[in-house]
């Protein structure tokens, strides 16, 4: 458990206040060193980039692994997406992964 | 195909798995593991490589899939390693500063650090603990092998838990369909908070097509003639038809899971 960083949408959020969570999105609006992240479940989260700003988004969706704390899910690393995701089955993943948590974390 | 004798216990089939359940595996007998009260061996896993450190005669990453952390070992081959060990002899011995180049095991720049990779590999034994050896590591270029992977992963625990794996019976196959497509229903419907299900019929049909992918893997598994399991035969006994099945064993033939044998018809496991 203590290891584990989940895969969840914007709906699940508020159960990991302070933990360290993987979100996948697609990469909206740059304000200074935030950027807007359009989840799976048509939710906008807002992750704070300034842990790592020298490297930069390569693909349209991404998957940023972060801490989620007030709102902002600050940075530590993210992986580029292939352009053909599929966000409706990853969305249906992630609900069926909360369903069976004993094999996620 | 599991072979329950008390000795060497030999599975054949890969099963998709998270780092999760592989920390939650038990020990047993015959330097094998159980996982859902089923011996498992072969392996499938999806998750990024976050160190690398590359030794003589093996390279070990550590791999993150979001549920756990986990060491594997990919031994390089007899030739790789050979062709190695004339390049450092050729090359002069680096001084002082970088200590770390001087032991066995280095940081290296991979081609695989921080991306998404499948690895097929082996759950075994070794000085008392669990050890992974890598058969196949592979960069992932499509993302949503990603998503498909936890969707097996889910698919075949839930059937292990909740049904019991009988080896494959022609006639049931239809009656053991409807029962998953209502297992699943039921897991949607209890859903509190949304009043649709979860799972549409599209997504339900798509947890099933990795049912008969799972099924296909089996049967060209089990069969032990050299020329191997014909197109036909498949089709024949999934089922389903000429077009689906070569979709499935195409994928499996680049997923390095199987190999053709006397034409392009007939297939066999690389296990």
């Amino acid at each position: 458990m203590s290891s584990a960083t989940p895969r969840i949408n914007f709906k699940y959020l508020s159960e990991f206040e302070g933990k360290t969570i993987r979100i996948v999105g697609k990469v909206g609006e740059k304000q200074g060193n935030n950027v807007i992240l359009h989840t799976t479940d048509n939710g906008q989260v807002i992750v704070d980039r300034s842990n790592n700003l020298e490297k930069n988004y390569q693909t349209n969706n991404v998957e940023v692994l972060g801490v989620w704390n007030n709102n902002q899910l600050s940075e530590l690393t993210f992986f580029n997406l292939s352009d053909n995701f599929d966000f409706d089955t990853h969305n249906q993943m992630i609900d069926l992964s909360m369903k069976h948590k004993e094999i996620f974390m | 195909m599991t072979n329950n004798s008390n000795e060497n216990v030999i599975v054949r089939t890969i099963t998709p798995l998270t780092i999760r359940q592989i920390q939650l595996s038990t020990e047993s007998e015959g330097n094998t593991f159980k996982i859902d009260n089923e011996f498992v061996m072969n392996v499938s896993l999806v998750g990024t490589v976050i160190k690398v450190l590359d030794g003589n005669t093996y390279t070990n990453y550590t791999i993150d899939d979001g549920t756990g952390q986990l060491k594997i070992r990919e031994f390089k081959r007899h030739k790789q390693n050979n062709m190695e060990e004339e390049e450092q002899q050729q090359q002069p011995q680096e001084e002082g500063g970088e200590g770390e180049n001087k032991s066995k095991a280095k940081e290296i720049e991979n081609p695989f650090e921080n991306k998404y990779v499948r690895i097929i590999g082996n759950l075994k034994e070794y000085k008392n603990q669990k050890s992974f050896s890598v058969t196949k590591i592979t960069e992932i270029t499509d993302s949503n092998q990603i998503t498909t992977h936890f969707l097996e992963a889910i698919l075949v625990h839930l059937q292990r838990i909740k049904g019991t794996l009988k080896k494959e019976q022609t006639s049931s196959q239809n009656s053991q369909i409807k029962e998953e497509k209502k297992e699943i229903q039921k897991e949607t419907n209890n859903n509190n908070n949304n009043s649709n299900n979860i799972i549409t019929q599209q997504n339900t049909n798509q947890i099933l097509g990795l049912a008969l992918k799972d099924k296909a893997l089996r049967l060209i598994s089990s069969n032990q003639t050299s020329s191997g399991i014909s197109l036909q035969e498949l089709a024949k006994e999934l089922k389903s038809t000429e077009e689906e099945i070569r979709e499935i064993v195409d994928f499996f033939l680049d997923q390095g899971q199987i190999y053709i044998t006397i034409d392009d018809e007939h297939f066999r496991s690389t296990d």
